[in-house]
């Protein structure tokens, strides 16, 4: 599939976007403000991943070095849309309210990242690049220009907010110092 | 990394989300764009083809220089059809009116048909399987008029009498020659007679199956072949029939317009404030203001088509099936996501209920600015009258107006939450049909080949955009310029 795809074959590019497409229109949508946004992230994505997959050396799972690309796909955009520099600082935050009714109930995995999405960008972006993608602060903050201790206190704002909406829908159990998800759909 | 996160990272990574099929196509098209997607090769090739059949057709129907007299065919009878061989058909033939002054000789490719299937005024058409000079002979003594004597050389075609002069020589007669008509029997029952004859067993000039029916002349100063015989009822009815029919066609015509607008909006009726009965959130409390919508117009527009049946010779009945996308933009100004409520009315018993919603939305009064849309796909089937009150042949006015009944294809509406603060989408909340009306004046003017039409149109949405149980009513109003044509 990758040798296809390095043939430029649009069968093997086909077969290779239908297998990853699914999982990483999830991560998109984890970043973006709706579902048309999130498409738009993951195309531009593929298209690099696509003309840079000659870089990939084959050491570490393609998958991974797929999502990577297309993280930091995300970011640009956000940052070329100035959606996310324009909301990284917390006035607005401290007057906002969730409410966990608009959360959907349908699978779990689905509530979670629709609570995630509910937080503002700067939270959730900083959230989604330190507890789901695994990049430390000091990396965020190279990726989103920041300063480290920014990224650090903006995670635990977002961790705090939502947490908050998890354990109203459920989803968390309590004690909150030994925070567990619930297993299975609500 | 805590447990919080680590249930995090799992629940993320098992979120999937089907993409839609565009996303691939845009990929693609990006990777190869020397290979298009297939469709719009498929495209392309069907425009291809109605613009060649649209040619075709207009070649065929507005071809110069030939004039036509179509004689039509008899109806015919259960027992005419039940009779073997005695099958009737039209052949038309065309006659260039100076192979006729030159005498020269026609040929007809007629599969089928015995030979000589027709003959004008003398001239032998010769079938190309059966080039008999006995037949020729034959036939040149039954057809030809006394007066009008024909030259035969055995062997040849018949050597033709002078014709007529024809005043334009460049014209071309068409003509459509009814082979019953022509007393010129088919297949084989013209076969077995035409012996008879040559055995001398029927006489030639008896002979019901050779005897000219119909008599053909070319008049001069027309240039039109003309039918002198007598009329068969049956051919009568016929011709009158296709008189019906051309009456009626005559009345229909159909016009394809496309129109772009500029989309307004009007609002009426009052908000419902939020009371203590209906629970709210504390950030909605106070500094309620008025609700006022920030908007401009947009771009819009309506295409389709419209079938007019003529009533009387000023006025139409007409009636298509209309597009129409039209819309507006608001001004708006993202906020972080908001709770917001919306006060309705059950339309049932009265009573007041609250929808809450999460927006980014704000009322367009603090920073951030940002134009959001509010719009809907319209298909319409309209009904109406158009009357024409001034013209001539060349230049017509007219007036025109319709009912739309109005299917929402699709739609997106913000409105303004009770406080008036924010703006909120609910789908929910929008009406699935409507009734619309057109008015307009345009100018008709015919060109060569087509007919337009110009001219301002208004359409104006009699049900509010929203259903009942949103107390405040919008109705949408489209202004544009209509450009229609026809053939």
């Amino acid at each position: 599939m990758v040798q296809g795809c390095l043939d430029n074959r649009a069968s093997a590019q086909e077969a290779l976007y239908n297998r990853f497409s699914p999982r990483m229109l999830g991560v998109c949508y984890r970043f973006a403000r709706n579902r048309e946004d999130a498409e738009d992230m993951m195309q531009e994505g593929f298209i690099k991943v696509f003309t840079q997959i000659h870089q990939f050396r084959g050491q570490g799972a393609l998958e991974g070095w797929i999502r990577r690309i297309v993280v930091h796909t995300c970011i640009n955009v956000l940052k070329k849309n100035k959606k996310f520099t324009d909301s990284v600082d917390l006035f607005h935050a401290g007057s906002m309210y969730l409410n966990e009714n608009n959360i959907p109930s349908i699978l779990q995995a689905k509530q979670v990242v629709e609570c995630i999405r509910l937080l503002p960008v700067g939270y959730k972006t900083v959230l989604n690049l330190y507890a789901i993608e695994g990049y430390s602060h000091k990396e965020i903050g190279a990726i989103l220009d920041i300063e480290e201790s920014t990224s650090r206190s903006q995670y635990t704002r977002a961790k705090s907010m939502l947490e908050d909406v998890l354990l109203k829908k459920k989803i968390l159990q309590q004690p909150r110092e030994k925070i567990k998800m619930v297993s299975g759909s609500n | 990394m805590t447990d919080f996160e680590q249930s995090l990272q799992e629940h993320a990574d098992n979120f999937q989300m089907a993409p839609s099929k565009k996303v691939w196509h845009g990929i693609y098209n990006d990777l190869h764009p020397g290979k298009r997607w297939p469709s719009v090769t498929m495209s392309l090739l069907l425009i291809f083809t109605l613009v060649v059949i649209g040619h075709l057709n207009t070649n065929n129907s507005g071809r110069s220089g030939y004039l036509t007299n179509k004689i039509p065919e008899p109806k015919k009878s259960a027992l005419d059809l039940k009779k073997k061989g005695n099958s009737t058909y039209n052949q038309r033939i065309v006659i260039r009116k100076t192979d006729l002054d030159k005498g020269k000789k026609v040929f007809v490719y007629s599969p089928g048909r015995s030979a000589n299937a027709g003959l004008v005024k003398g001239i032998p058409i010769r079938d190309h399987q059966n080039n008999n000079a006995r037949e020729d002979q034959l036939l040149a003594d039954n057809l030809q008029p006394a007066n009008n004597p024909v030259t035969f050389v055995p062997g040849k075609n018949l050597i033709l009498p002078p014709q007529p002069t024809f005043s334009n020589d460049q014209s071309d007669v068409t003509k459509d020659i009814d082979t019953k008509e022509t007393g010129v029997q088919n297949d084989a029952n013209s076969d077995k007679t035409l012996n008879a004859i040559l055995q001398g067993k029927i006489d030639a000039s008896r002979g019901d199956n050779f005897k000219p029916t119909k008599k053909i002349t070319i008049e001069k100063k027309n240039s039109v072949i003309t039918d002198d015989a007598p009329k068969k009822e049956t051919q009568g009815a016929a011709i009158k029939t296709t008189k019906l029919h051309k009456k009626r066609n005559d009345k229909v015509s159909w016009v394809y317009f496309g129109a772009p607008v500029v989309s307004s909006v009007s609002f009426s009726g009052k908000p419902l404030k939020p009371s203590t009965s209906v629970s709210l959130s504390p950030a909605l409390s106070g500094n309620q203001k008025e609700n006022k919508v920030l908007h401009n117009s947009a771009l819009g527009f309506e295409a389709g088509t419209q079938m007019n049946y003529s009533l009387s010779k000023k006025l139409q009945f007409t009636a298509g099936a209309h597009l129409t996308y039209s819309g507006y933009n608001i001004i708006s100004n993202e906020v972080h996501p908001f709770f917001a409520t919306l006060v309705l009315r059950d339309p049932s018993n009265g009573m007041p209920y609250s929808r809450s919603f999460i927006t980014h939305y704000g009322d367009g009064t603090g920073q951030a600015s940002v134009t959001i849309r509010n719009y809907s796909w319209q298909a319409s089937i309209p009904v109406g009258l158009q009357y024409q009150f001034l013209g001539n042949d060349k230049v017509q006015f007219n007036i025109a107006g319709n009912f739309e009944p109005s299917l929402i294809l699709k739609s997106q509406a913000y409105i303004l939450s009770s406080d008036g603060k924010n703006y909120v989408n609910d789908p929910a909340l929008m009406r699935k049909w409507n009734v619309s009306s057109n008015f307009g004046a345009f100018v008709g003017f015919s060109s060569r080949k087509f007919k337009w039409q110009v001219g301002p149109n208004v359409r104006y949405q009699w049900l509010s955009t929203y259903i009942k149980d949103y107390t405040i009513k919008e109705h949408l109003i489209d202004y544009g310029i209509r450009i229609g044509i026809s053939k």
